[in-house]
Order: C-alpha cells, then sequence, then structure tokens
C-alpha cells in the first residue's frame, strides 16, 4: 500500500521532539514526589519508629528538584529565558495560566520546592546535622509544630501535583497516543511513588530498631506496584488502536520487557519471596523497581512521539 | 483590541500547484532554504510538511482510481489557520502566542522560550522549532504588511487569485456563493472547511472540492484541553488510591504496635 503523505492521523502532525532531558525529567519528578509523599504520610499516620526511617525520605526531594530546574531550562531551546515561564515582561505580571499545564506546573514545581526544602532542613536537624537555632525551631514548627498537619497535608497535595501534572502536560496534547488514554497521570503517579518508596527501601540502614518501619514501607512498596501493574493494562488497553504506539517494535520491547516484567513482576516476585537472593533480594528489587519507572516514562513520552514530522 | 477580522479563503478549486504562494512567503518573510532538497519519493510535493522554514506548503494529493487508469490531482495551500480557538495559544505558557489587532494569531518572538508545548497544541502540525532563533516559527499571515496596509505576500503573488485576502465575514459570504456554483457545476462534494463549527471558526479556511481527510484535513479538531478536564479528574481518583495504600501500609501496624518509650525522643534518627 502506498504511504498517504497526507493522512491526518499518521502524517499530519508535528512531534514537539521532546527527548532525554523531559524523560528525566518525569523521572526525577515522579521520585522527588513519591518520597516526598511517603515520608509525610508515614509522620502523619505512622509511629514515632516510623518517622525515624521516613524522616530520610525528605532528603530526596530538594537535590531532585534542582535537578529537574537544571533539565527544565536546558530542555528548552531559549534557556536564557526561561524566567518568561513566570513574569510576564510586557504586562510587568505574573505569568500564570491556569488552563496550561506547563504553566500552572511550573509554578508547581517551585512551590513544591518550598516544601522539599523544609522537609530537607528537617531531616538535617533530626539527624543532628544543623544545629543552627533559628533553623531549628523552624523545622520543628513546620513539621511538629500546631500547624504541622497543615503543613504536611498541603506539601503532600503539592507533591501530588508535582506527581501527576506531567501526565496531564502529555494528555492536553494533539498527538493521538498521549491524547488517548486520560491514565497516563495515575499511571506516572503510581510508579513515581513506588519507585520513591523503592529508593527510600535503599536509603534505610538494617538496624533493628527500623525493622517495622521498613516492612511497612516494604509493603506500601508492594501494593504501589500492583496497583501500576493494574492501571498500566487498563492503560494500555484503552489505547485503543494508539497502543502499538507503546507497546509494538523498540518501545513495546522496554514496556514488556522493562516496565512489567523487570520493573513490576520480578520485584512483587522478590517481595513475596524475600529470601531469594538473601540478603540482597530487597536492594535487587527496589533497583528493579526504579529502573522500571524510567522505562516507563521513557516509553510513554518517546512512543508516541514517534513516526510524526520533527521526530 | 481586535480592530478588524482578518483572514484568506483559499480557493482549492483554481489552484494549480504553482507555488509562487510558497515561494513568496519564503522570500517575503527571509526564510532560509532546506538542509536538502529532494522529492519526498511518494510525491511530487517536494516540501511534504509546514515548517520553520514552510510557513505555506501547497499539498499535492494525488487520487487514482483502483486500475491506475484515472488519476486526478489537488491541490492545496497550507497554512496556519489562525483559529478563533487556538490550541497552541492556549497551552503557551508564556503567553508568546497572541491575537493581534486584526484577529490573527502571532507568535512574539521575544518572548518565546522555545518549550514547544504549541506543537502538540496545534491539530493542524502548523509549528515547528527554528534551529536558527530557538523560537516556534509559523505564518504570521504577514503581520509587518497589514500593519501598513498591504496583503500578506502569498495572496499577493497568487496568479489565480486562489488566495483571497480580506475581511472574514465578507470572504466567508464569497466562499458560499463560489460553492454554490461549485456545487452547480457538479462538484458535488464542495465544501467550506472553517466554519464556526471547526474551533469557532478559521480565519484562514478552505473551500474544498473533497471531504477534509483527503487533503489531511481532521473533520472534527478540537483544543487540547478537551482532554484536560478528565485528565484531572483521573489524577484526583489516582491521588486518592495512591493515598489510601499507603495510608494503609503505615496504619495497619500502627493500631497492634507495641506502645513506646514516652521518655525516649523517639523522633531521633538513629
Amino acid at each position: 500500500m502506498p504511504v498517504n503523505p497526507y493522512d491526518y492521523f499518521t502524517h499530519q502532525l508535528t512531534s514537539p521532539s521532546w527527548h532525554w532531558e523531559i524523560v528525566w525529567y518525569f523521572f526525577f519528578a515522579g521520585i522527588a514526589a513519591g518520597t516526598y509523599i511517603t515520608a509525610a504520610i508515614a509522620q502523619l499516620a505512622g509511629s514515632k519508629s516510623d518517622l525515624q526511617g521516613a524522616i530520610r525520605g525528605y532528603l530526596v526531594g530538594l537535590p531532585l528538584i534542582f535537578v529537574c530546574g537544571f533539565l527544565l531550562i536546558i530542555d528548552l531551546d531559549r534557556p536564557e529565558r526561561f524566567l518568561n515561564m513566570l513574569w510576564y515582561w510586557r504586562e510587568s505580571s505574573p505569568m500564570l495560566k491556569l488552563h496550561s499545564p506547563m504553566s500552572l506546573g511550573g509554578w508547581v514545581l517551585g512551590g513544591f520546592g518550598g516544601f522539599a526544602a523544609a522537609g530537607f532542613l528537617y531531616a538535617l536537624v533530626k539527624m543532628g546535622k544543623v544545629k543552627v537555632p533559628l533553623l531549628v525551631k523552624v523545622a520543628n514548627f513546620l513539621h511538629e509544630g500546631p500547624v504541622s498537619k497543615f503543613f504536611l497535608i498541603w506539601g503532600i497535595f503539592t507533591a501530588f501535583y508535582l506527581a501527576t501534572y506531567t501526565g496531564v502536560l502529555a494528555n492536553t496534547s494533539q498527538l493521538p497516543g498521549w491524547a488517548a488514554s486520560p491514565l497516563i497521570p495515575v499511571l506516572f503517579l503510581a510508579s513515581g511513588m513506588s519507585a520513591g518508596m523503592a529508593l527510600m527501601v535503599l536509603m534505610t540502614p538494617k538496624q533493628s530498631e527500623l525493622s517495622e518501619y521498613r516492612y511497612k514501607l516494604e509493603k506500601a512498596d508492594k501494593y504501589m506496584i500492583l496497583f501500576e501493574l493494574v492501571v498500566l493494562i487498563v492503560f494500555v488497553v484503552s489505547l485503543g488502536t494508539w497502543a502499538s504506539k507503546v507497546a509494538t517494535g523498540l518501545y513495546g520491547v522496554l514496556l514488556w520487557g522493562g516496565v512489567v516484567v523487570l520493573g513490576l513482576l520480578v520485584p512483587l516476585l522478590l517481595k513475596w519471596k524475600p529470601n531469594i537472593l538473601g540478603q540482597r533480594t530487597a536492594f535487587v528489587s527496589s533497583c528493579l523497581v526504579i529502573v522500571g519507572c524510567y522505562f516507563l516514562r521513557y516509553v510513554v513520552v518517546m512512543g508516541p512521539q514517534s513516526g510524526y514530522y520533527g521526530f | 483590541m481586535v480592530e478588524k477580522s482578518m483572514g484568506m479563503l483559499i480557493d482549492t478549486s483554481t489552484c494549480h500547484g504553482c507555488k509562487a504562494c510558497q515561494v513568496a512567503c519564503k522570500e517575503w518573510n527571509g526564510l532560509p532554504m532546506e538542509q536538502e532538497i529532494g522529492l519526498t519519493g511518494i510525491s511530487y510535493d517536494n516540501t511534504g510538511h509546514l515548517s520553520d522554514t514552510n510557513w505555506r506548503h501547497v499539498k499535492f494529493v494525488e487520487l487514482f482510481s483502483e486500475d491506475r487508469s484515472d488519476s486526478r490531482w489537488l491541490f492545496l495551500s497550507d497554512s496556519c489557520k489562525h483559529c478563533q480557538l487556538a490550541g497552541c495559544m492556549e497551552v503557551c505558557p508564556t503567553n508568546a502566542i497572541i491575537r493581534t489587532e486584526f484577529d490573527t494569531v502571532y507568535i512574539d518572538q521575544d518572548t518565546c522560550i522555545g518549550c514547544r508545548y504549541c506543537i502538540t497544541g496545534c491539530p493542524f502540525g502548523v509549528i515547528e522549532i527554528s534551529h536558527i532563533s530557538g523560537t516556534a516559527q509559523k505564518c504570521t499571515l504577514c503581520y509587518d504588511r497589514l500593519q501598513v496596509g498591504q496583503q500578506p505576500a502569498c495572496a499577493q503573488a497568487c496568479p489565480t487569485d486562489c488566495i483571497q485576502f480580506g475581511e472574514v465575514p465578507q470572504l466567508m459570504q464569497l466562499a458560499e456563493d463560489r460553492e454554490k456554483l461549485l456545487k452547480n457545476m457538479g462538484y458535488n462534494k464542495a465544501q467550506i472547511y472553517g466554519k464556526s463549527d471547526i474551533l469557532n471558526g478559521l480565519n484562514v479556511f478552505y473551500l474544498l472540492l473533497e471531504k477534509p481527510e483527503v487533503y489531511g484535513l481532521p473533520t472534527n479538531p478540537q483544543l487540547p484541553q478537551k482532554n484536560m478536564m478528565k485528565s484531572y479528574m483521573f489524577s484526583i481518583a489516582g491521588m486518592v488510591a495512591a493515598g489510601v495504600l499507603a495510608l494503609l501500609a503505615f496504619r495497619s501496624k500502627r493500631m497492634v504496635s507495641k506502645p513506646v518509650d514516652s521518655d525516649k525522643d523517639q523522633s531521633q534518627v538513629m
């Protein structure tokens, strides 16, 4: 069959040609949000011993947000103008468009940076690394004071938005592979949280005092992996004819092999049978979840762009 | 503030594919050549697509009968449609894409940051980033010429007047008259593409001889925001589900955990 160069769905749209910077940004943003949400929920709902372990989760968000900001800036074709995202120079007013997920996302990234910075400081205070009285007072006030619940819940909501808006951003487009299923944000959230929890497992020392926290964290990660698996299956089905963009060819190999088998099923098996690899089981399982999280973003970002002009 | 709603009628029934419009556009706007020149291999069309250096592109739609004994060429001089509901403008995070006093859609080159989001917002595949300026590029409807009372370069160069420039309501009346004439001549599929049913109206609209999809035009283009609310709704559902799962894991043992020694500050990290 001759190729019709004017077939609308296959040839007339243009790819934004987003490449590795955006994939890594989505990946790091998901993990930053996942660790913050897990740490904050553990602090709010868990026991005091949970907080001893979960506090390490607060160490992740801030460095990753700096990396995210850097990636977002270098991804621009005019990086020196990145402040235009936040300020409209022509009218000397803040630049915020609620109906543009990218515009709102830029502000939320900054907002989350504030919560992540406060959490980072709190973790350092609790670990005895920061002893400046004012900083100790501020960190404790925000995380243990009378408004701490309000503060943490707002932080959780901000992190949730950061984890999902990248999917909304993809959904709010004309490329059929991105627009066909509204489940991309949920998928990114589930994978960001499972990878965040996996990273927190890796960061937790094997001390007997933290065994209960570690057990709970691994259980939460197991729930999240199962959740991600279910969402992923529904996502591929909901893509309909556009499923071929992510589920066949190179992207298909990465999706089925890299995400489903290596990133979800093998970690689940390792969590179900924790003695298979002895002491290294949790380490291997967590590493695989994190790698799967990256592959998922690579497939979902790159697959639907492929085949279009400009890619 | 919109003063007049200016636009174009592209009457494909009189286009003969000379590409004078494409050349005039390139000349007036100083658009560079492509890095390589050659046929696409699947059509006599040698540019293939709108791009940062082709703000106007003449489509060569080559139609053949099953046994290839009969053939027919259709032409369409394509460009930005300057939509009333412009997807590119809606998603642009910096307000670099604005509506001019002529009711056209214009990319402010001093504000654009090259984020490429507008590319995903356009349902017609019009915009591309220039590797020279690093900013989004598309037809401006010769904004600089409009400001001094001239018509766009493509309309002026068109030897068959298939590109008609003027005020949109008057052009629409012209298109409707022409559509009737074509139907009387036996072109039963003649139709106007770009009335208010398409993104609230296109300022650059078309009189077609075939269905829109034959020319690679979407039958029912939508703003990208069409998906946004649904996406946010699913996000909220996902947040609830993920939050509950995390809570379940951390709360389940809390009820049965041993009471901690209250004299010891358990929140201190070991």
